[in-house]
């Protein structure tokens, strides 16, 4: 027989996998476009694909800013597809069963949860750090673009861009905004289960108390 | 099960998943535990009476007590209220 509060409790556990399952899949999929991006970037700056570099140090600053959007777009891919599959299993797993789902069931996705948490902990936060870095580097990256794509005419006052690298530019600038709205939920998400571990080892003690006392 | 989990996390799978008589290979198929790890947890569990095993057609059937109980609710009980005492992670 399930109370009210096990009732809350499932609610809250599925809607916080929901959210994480939604921010590491906001992240392979900017992660997949950061790697894009940097090889499209890298190759564009060398060969200056576009004719649109003006200069040879406009040209090496984007082609090393892609560079290392390209490197951390894999590091950061690689990061979030596995914390992705932990996730993502345990909720197939719960999603096998009808609501409400009982108690062991719930307890299980909970200590899945933990135990992933425990073990991705320090991946976790590397991907925080990892996608803060390919933010402000994919910001960068879009901000260097969209000036050498754009021509000031300083005797009307006015700013035209060129259209060859307007999408490019702008989706650079979105993946850089949506990495590091990634890697505030990240870390948000690290607080919180922060906090969850640190309850459990607190209540190991309790647990070790009633399992070292025995029966016999 | 994947992941690291620490000793009373894997005593509580243990524990519920021997509501009902199960061998020791289901049980470390279950639990995905290796032959050693999972013969010293079970051998654990039973030297404290939470779990006890029986002979049927010449293999052991392990079967969770009514001791064990007690340490499956207060697992329960601990794990569950993470989600009450911890503010939720919302988007």
């Amino acid at each position: 027989m399930r109370d009210s509060m096990t009732d809350a409790t499932e609610r809250r556990f599925r809607g916080e996998l929901g959210n994480f399952l939604r921010v590491a899949l906001l992240n392979v999929v900017f992660g997949a476009l950061a790697v894009g991006l940097g090889a499209w970037y890298v190759t564009a700056s060398v060969l200056d694909a576009t004719g649109a570099l003006p200069t040879p140090a406009l040209r090496m600053a984007a082609g090393a800013l892609a560079l290392a959007a390209f490197g951390l777009g894999l590091a950061w891919l690689r990061s979030s597809a596995r914390i992705l599959r932990g996730a993502a299993a345990i909720r197939r797993e719960l999603g096998g069963h009808a609501r409400p789902v009982p108690e062991e069931v719930l307890t299980d996705g909970i200590v899945r949860m933990i135990a992933q948490y425990r073990e991705n902990r320090k991946t976790i936060r590397t991907m925080v750090r990892v996608c803060t870095a390919g933010g402000f580097c994919l910001l960068a990256l879009g901000i260097v673009s969209a000036l050498e794509s754009a021509s000031i005419a300083l005797s009307e006052g006015t700013v035209t861009f060129g259209s060859a690298l307007l999408p490019s530019t702008l989706v650079a600038l979105g993946a850089g905004l949506t990495s590091l709205y990634s890697s505030y939920y990240f870390s948000r998400f690290s607080r919180v289960w922060d906090r969850r571990l640190a309850e459990t080892v607190r209540g190991e003690e309790r647990l070790r108390s009633v399992m070292e006392t025995g029966r016999k | 099960m994947t992941g690291r989990r620490t000793p009373y996390e894997i005593y509580w799978e243990i524990l519920v998943y021997c509501r009902s008589p199960r061998s020791f290979t289901a049980v470390v198929n279950r639990c995905d535990l290796n032959s050693r790890t999972g013969q010293e947890y079970i051998e654990f569990l039973c030297s404290k009476g939470y779990l006890s095993g029986a002979k049927d057609s010449g293999r052991t059937l392990y079967l969770a007590t009514e001791c064990a109980v007690e340490y499956v609710a207060l697992f329960t009980e601990m794990y569950r209220n993470l989600f009450d005492t911890v503010p939720e992670f919302k988007l």
